[in-house]
């Protein structure tokens, strides 16, 4: 300290947290505590897939064949749906809570800005590094195999990341365990979904209060253009469950910015 | 130039409306409700005006409401009934425009970030030009002498230090309202020095200053105002810059260079407490120099007579214990 003084300056009648400058560093934290780890972990996962693609191509030419693009689209597709309701999680969790639990909240709420831009601003720049991160694996896999890159997977991730994002969002303004409970939630709807879609009564219309997560894997299908049967043939948008999946998600999320404005922001 | 780059923002001709009050508690009243239903009151009842160009203190024993009161006034949490308003308007509305300059009890910063970073990521929310930014981040590390831990992460910082960064990013912005919960909290002998420095340059007559503290020797030398707190309740307002000596009963120390075979013959009830020292129970500061004249005319050479606990210590004992 080498003075206690404050130059006196004329407070200005309103100013605004510079939001969008601050997106930078949420980039940043993004970068090192999310996308690493999710890029560490799927690469690995796709590696994996690849050996055992690898092993499934060999047995294929013992037989003077050529594995087929549908087998090996399959095998995508059961990575990219693992990456759909993993990556959203790990891009989701504790983005309110965590603040809240560990008393973050003190000091950013006292600036001049409300925590409805900022928590929405936040879960944006998780989206973008989460297709980031998507797009990047894709383009590392579409090196050794199909399928490219479009824009059907960024319209696929963008569902998904709605769809299983916006639940976590909402449990994560009213619950500090919002990945738990996001964890039980999305296994119930499974379950739910699974059990009683085909039934009639009071059972099915409980699966109307749930999100079908089951059925983002209509929108994987589109996008690798792979039927239910495994055929390789163009496969219509799923406009009805992308809505059903994606909407209920969104809802969670806009629901969650609403509350926002009512719960306690030091306590979770 | 300076202050052109100390600015949180463009240069606004439109100041504040004057108004009489800056914060206002109204009748405001928290309780906290758990799941089960049980309910705890934290605040009760409670109205205080602040005035601008004033520093107050707010002061009680653990668990009194101090934080929740805070709490309330950062908008942070509703109050059950009452309400609060800064410059006529709801805490958060006045905050999401203005900002305050807020230190914690507990100064909550994520540990993996640098304290330097700390305070420019503080200083873009609080509404500084990016183009200040680095300019005022370094005044603030220069006021509160952090300069060897700018390059530091949040969690090898001490207590101390800690509690120097939260002050520093309460001072980023030149904020009109500046609440701070227990600022000297692990602070060094020098810096709980400095701090007391830096709160008096920081007064000025538009800006208000709200610290609670259970220093009350501190509140007491910075301190325009002290509200005390008990069970949620306000308990009194102790006015220390127009307070008058009244006649209540004090206890006293004194210390006597010579003449102390005298001292118990004047005052019957003392007790002595070292070697030239005696303490004075309760007397009314009449009784009280009555028996130091008639202590002096016997040839008692009195060195100092002081209360035991100060003016604030004193009022803040009679306000707990109703």
């Amino acid at each position: 300290m080498t003075t206690a003084t404050i130059p006196p300056v004329v407070t200005p009648a309103r100013r605004h947290a510079r939001l969008g400058r601050y997106a930078l560093w949420q980039f940043g934290d993004f970068g090192f505590n999310i996308a690493i780890v999710t890029f560490i972990l799927f690469a690995l996962l796709g590696v994996m897939f690849l050996m055992q693609m690898d092993a499934q191509a060999v047995y294929f030419a013992s037989r003077k064949m050529a594995m087929p693009v549908e087998a090996k689209l399959q095998s995508f597709s059961m990575l990219l749906s693992m990456f759909t309701t993993v990556a959203p999680f790990i891009a989701m969790s504790g983005v309110v809570a965590t603040d809240r639990s560990n008393g973050y909240t003190r000091f950013l709420f006292a600036k001049p800005m409300s925590p409805v831009r900022f928590y929405a601003q936040s879960v944006l720049v998780r989206l973008v590094g989460y297709l980031v991160v998507g797009c990047a694996l894709l383009l590392v896999w579409s090196r050794y195999a199909p399928p490219g890159f479009s824009l059907k997977f960024v319209v696929d991730l963008i569902g998904a990341f709605f769809a299983i994002g916006g639940v976590i969002f909402l449990l994560s303004v009213l619950s500090r365990y919002d990945g738990l409970v996001a964890i039980v939630f999305v296994l119930v709807s499974a379950i739910v979904w699974d059990k009683w879609d085909q039934a009639t009564g009071i059972r099915h219309a409980v699966t109307y209060l749930l999100p079908p997560i089951g059925k983002m894997s209509a929108t994987h299908s589109w996008f690798l253009g792979l039927n239910g049967i495994g055929n390789l043939v163009p496969v219509p948008f799923p406009t009805k469950w992308f809505l059903w999946t994606s909407g209920y998600g969104l809802a969670c999320l806009v629901l969650g910015l609403i509350l926002l404005r009512r719960v306690s922001l030091t306590k979770a | 130039m300076l202050n052109s780059v100390l600015l949180c923002a463009d240069p606004s001709p439109h100041l504040f409306a004057r108004r009489p009050f800056v914060i206002e508690f109204k009748a405001v009243s928290k309780t906290y409700r758990s799941i089960l239903g049980k309910s705890v009151p934290a605040v009760v009842d409670f109205s205080l005006d602040i005035r601008e160009g004033e520093i107050l203190g707010l002061a009680g024993p653990n668990g009194a409401g101090k934080s929740t009161l805070i709490g309330l006034l950062l908008g942070y949490m509703s109050p059950s009934s009452g309400s609060v308003s800064i410059d006529g308007q709801h805490p958060r509305a006045y905050i999401e425009r203005h900002g305050i300059g807020y230190l914690s009890e507990l100064v909550t910063i994520p540990p993996a970030w640098h304290t330097e970073n700390a305070l420019k990521r503080y200083a873009l929310l609080a509404g500084i030009e990016p183009a200040g930014v680095q300019l005022r981040v370094d005044a603030a590390i220069d006021l509160l002498g952090l300069d060897e831990h700018r390059k530091k992460l949040i969690k090898q910082l001490s207590k101390g230090n800690l509690q120097r960064v939260g002050l520093a990013q309460a001072l980023l912005c030149d904020e009109r309202i500046l609440i701070l919960d227990e600022p000297t909290h692990g602070l060094d002998p020098m810096w709980t020095q400095r701090f007391r420095d830096l709160v008096l340059a920081l007064r000025r007559p538009d800006r208000v200053l709200f610290i609670a503290s259970h220093n009350l020797d501190e509140l007491q030398r910075i301190s325009d105002r002290v509200a005390i707190i008990d069970h949620g309740r306000l308990q009194r307002v102790v006015d220390l810059k127009n307070r008058t000596i009244g006649s209540q009963a004090a206890p006293y120390r004194l210390v006597v260079a010579s003449g102390i075979e005298h001292v118990l013959g004047v005052f019957p009830d003392a007790v002595p407490a070292a070697t030239n020292e005696f303490d004075l129970p309760e007397r009314s500061l009449e009784e009280l120099n009555r028996q130091l004249a008639e202590l002096i005319s016997r040839g008692g050479l009195v060195s100092s007579i002081a209360p035991v606990h100060t003016a604030l210590e004193q009022q803040f004992r009679e306000a707990i214990a109703q």
